[in-house]
């Protein structure tokens, strides 16, 4: 900081003097990790920081946390119960209807495709 | 063939004398068991009363010799600790159990070797894995597959004593079984499929999947994707035909399958772990595998091998890359390992090239694969494409996104140490790589052991819309 602050009142000068000294001490810290002589040299890894490891062990567990409420079997119901049903609906309904066609007699063998896949 | 079963036997005491040693026997046992397609390609060929195979079960015999060489290669920290011979024993025994299981002709024998094949892999999660969240893994693997397969052995036994049938060699010639009764269909149809649709896995039962891949070692992650999840291929490409003409099962199951596929995709987009995102995609791909397979056209079935083979060295190689980042950075993070790019910019080649391969791209196998599929699919049920659109399209994405999750962005700051790569390292991704794109060269070779095999006359006549070889 400079010894002259021309255009920041005390109260700003004061807060940036705090700020400073913070991350100083978070500096001091990282470095004292990264370049500690005696820690063991060719394991490659990181510094750890605890707020990642917070995030990836949130991600991770967060199935333990589940609990079966109506909103989360509704969710279950419609987003995977209901979906697969529809399909096998619309299947059904496209072989039958392809099916009842060829025993009619409607669909002449020239025009059944992709008859040799 | 039993030259080759004594050579792999002898093989066992080698593991503790030597690491190198056993390695190189392994490369030779390799070199036998390409002799094993050469001659088999046409025709079921039977060494004994109980042991023999197709040109499918030489292919993937092969395949889980070159996965194993390859995954001792990958696991050459483990020398340095004192229990090295007891984990080259456990690979060593997994890879001929499995060898054994696709060589079985009688389906008994071929459930017990099915279920033998848990042990050693269960081992290598639990004794290797890296965090202790491999208990919970382990137990997942094994009791899904052990709960699934009961039913399967019930249903073999039956089929045993009162169908009088217990050949896998004869699971074509399904015209002799007839099932007494719609409820004796699905029971039949539920009990033989489950313990191969927890296996592939299908997307309702894969839960295991993810949990198993991501704390198992990486050779443990290497076999499990490479061959472990085609020994349920296998079986429902054996087993399938006899449910040929239960319909409604096959519809149930293709729309879980391939709509499966797209959650999974889905899921892809929003992981945050490197093995994660690579064990969901697997599901992903096998959903696909059973899609093809369920149509039981020649295109389909081939198409499902070849993709079965193709995913097998592409997700290995892609498992492989991961340890690689994870050995030097610690993490499986994708937020925390970005940068490869200029930290590793020999492997990020590599990380493209498997990357294109998983999203399907030529002139990988996958492609060949996914085309075969997907034609027999839209051809099998047109109302299809917009979940074989969805597939296609959300595994570029998800591929594009690990390859951008792991090779763009900034290197983190935190990182203690830049190391070099290792000739092991790059000759392991070449011979994922060699395999996985010069195959399709001779990819018409897999479309073989249907289509000139006397098996075809009897599993695609009577369906309506396929050739019927008359």
């Amino acid at each position: 900081m400079a010894s002259k602050q021309f255009d920041a009142t005390p109260a700003e000068i004061r807060a940036a003097a705090e700020r400073a000294a913070t991350r100083d001490k978070l500096k001091w810290q990282f470095r004292q990790q990264m370049e500690n002589p005696n820690a063991l040299k060719g394991e490659g890894g990181y510094v750890f920081d605890p707020a990642s490891q917070r995030f990836l062990s949130m991600r991770v567990t967060q199935f333990d946390h589940f609990r079966a409420t109506p909103k989360t079997s509704a969710l279950g119901l419609g987003l995977f119960v209901l979906p697969i049903a529809f399909f096998t609906y619309l299947i059904y309904r496209e072989k039958t209807t392809f099916e009842k066609k060829c025993r009619e007699g409607k669909i002449s063998y020239k025009d059944r495709n992709f008859k040799f896949a | 063939m039993l030259i080759m079963m004594s050579i792999f036997v002898s093989m066992t005491p080698l593991t503790f004398i030597s690491w190198s040693l056993t390695h190189m026997w392994l490369y030779f046992c390799f070199l036998i068991s390409l002799m094993l397609i050469y001659t088999g390609w046409n025709q079921w060929d039977m060494f004994n009363f109980f042991l023999g195979g197709d040109l499918m079960s030489f292919i993937l015999i092969s395949l889980t010799i070159w996965i194993s060489i390859l995954m001792i290669s990958a696991s050459s920290k483990i020398k340095f600790k004192t229990n090295w011979s007891f984990f080259l024993l456990m690979n060593l025994l997994l890879c001929l159990i499995l060898s054994v299981t696709f060589l079985m002709s009688d389906l008994i024998t071929f459930y017990i070797s099915f279920e033998t094949a848990l042990i050693p892999i269960f081992l290598i999660v639990m004794g290797w894995g890296y965090q202790p969240e491999r208990l919970q893994a382990g137990l997942y693997l094994l009791f899904y597959t052990l709960f699934a397969s009961l039913p399967l052995l019930i249903c073999i036994l039956y089929m045993n004593f009162s169908l009088k049938m217990s050949s896998t060699v004869l699971l074509f010639y399904n015209l002799s079984i007839n099932f007494y009764s719609t409820f004796e269909t699905i029971v039949l149809f539920v009990g033989f499929t489950l313990a191969f649709l927890v296996k592939l896995p299908l997307f309702s039962v894969h839960l295991w999947l993810p949990k198993a891949h991501v704390e198992a070692p990486v050779a443990g992650s290497m076999i499990l994707a490479g061959v472990l999840l085609k020994l349920g291929g296998y079986g429902l490409l054996r087993s399938l035909v006899l449910f040929k003409s239960f319909h409604f099962g096959a519809y149930i199951l293709m729309s879980t399958c391939l709509f499966g596929g797209v959650m999974v995709g889905l899921i892809c987009l929003r992981q945050t772990d490197t093995k994660a995102l690579i064990a969901y995609s697997s599901i992903a791909h096998m959903g696909l595998v059973l899609g093809g397979m369920l149509t039981f056209f020649i295109w389909g079935m081939s198409g499902a091998l070849i993709l079965m083979i193709a995913h097998g060295l592409c997700s290995s190689a892609l498992f492989c890359l991961a340890n690689i980042n994870y050995e030097r950075n610690h993490t499986r993070s994708l937020f925390l390992s970005g940068g490869s790019l200029w930290t590793l910019p020999s492997f990020s080649l590599w990380w493209f090239l498997f990357v294109a391969g998983n999203m399907a791209a030529p002139p990988s196998m996958n492609l060949v694969g996914e085309i075969s599929i997907i034609n027999s699919l839209v051809s099998w049920a047109f109302c299809l494409w917009v979940l074989i659109f969805s597939c296609s399209f959300l595994a570029a994405a998800y591929s594009i996104y690990l390859y951008v999750g792991t090779q763009h962005g900034h290197i983190m700051t935190a990182f203690k140490m830049l190391s070099c790569s290792f000739n092991r390292e790059l000759l392991i991704l070449f011979l994922h790589w060699m395999p996985l794109n010069f195959f399709i060269f001779r990819v018409d070779y897999l479309f073989c052991w249907m289509y000139l095999s006397s098996l075809t006359k009897i599993s695609i006549c009577g369906f309506e819309d396929t050739m019927c070889l008359s």
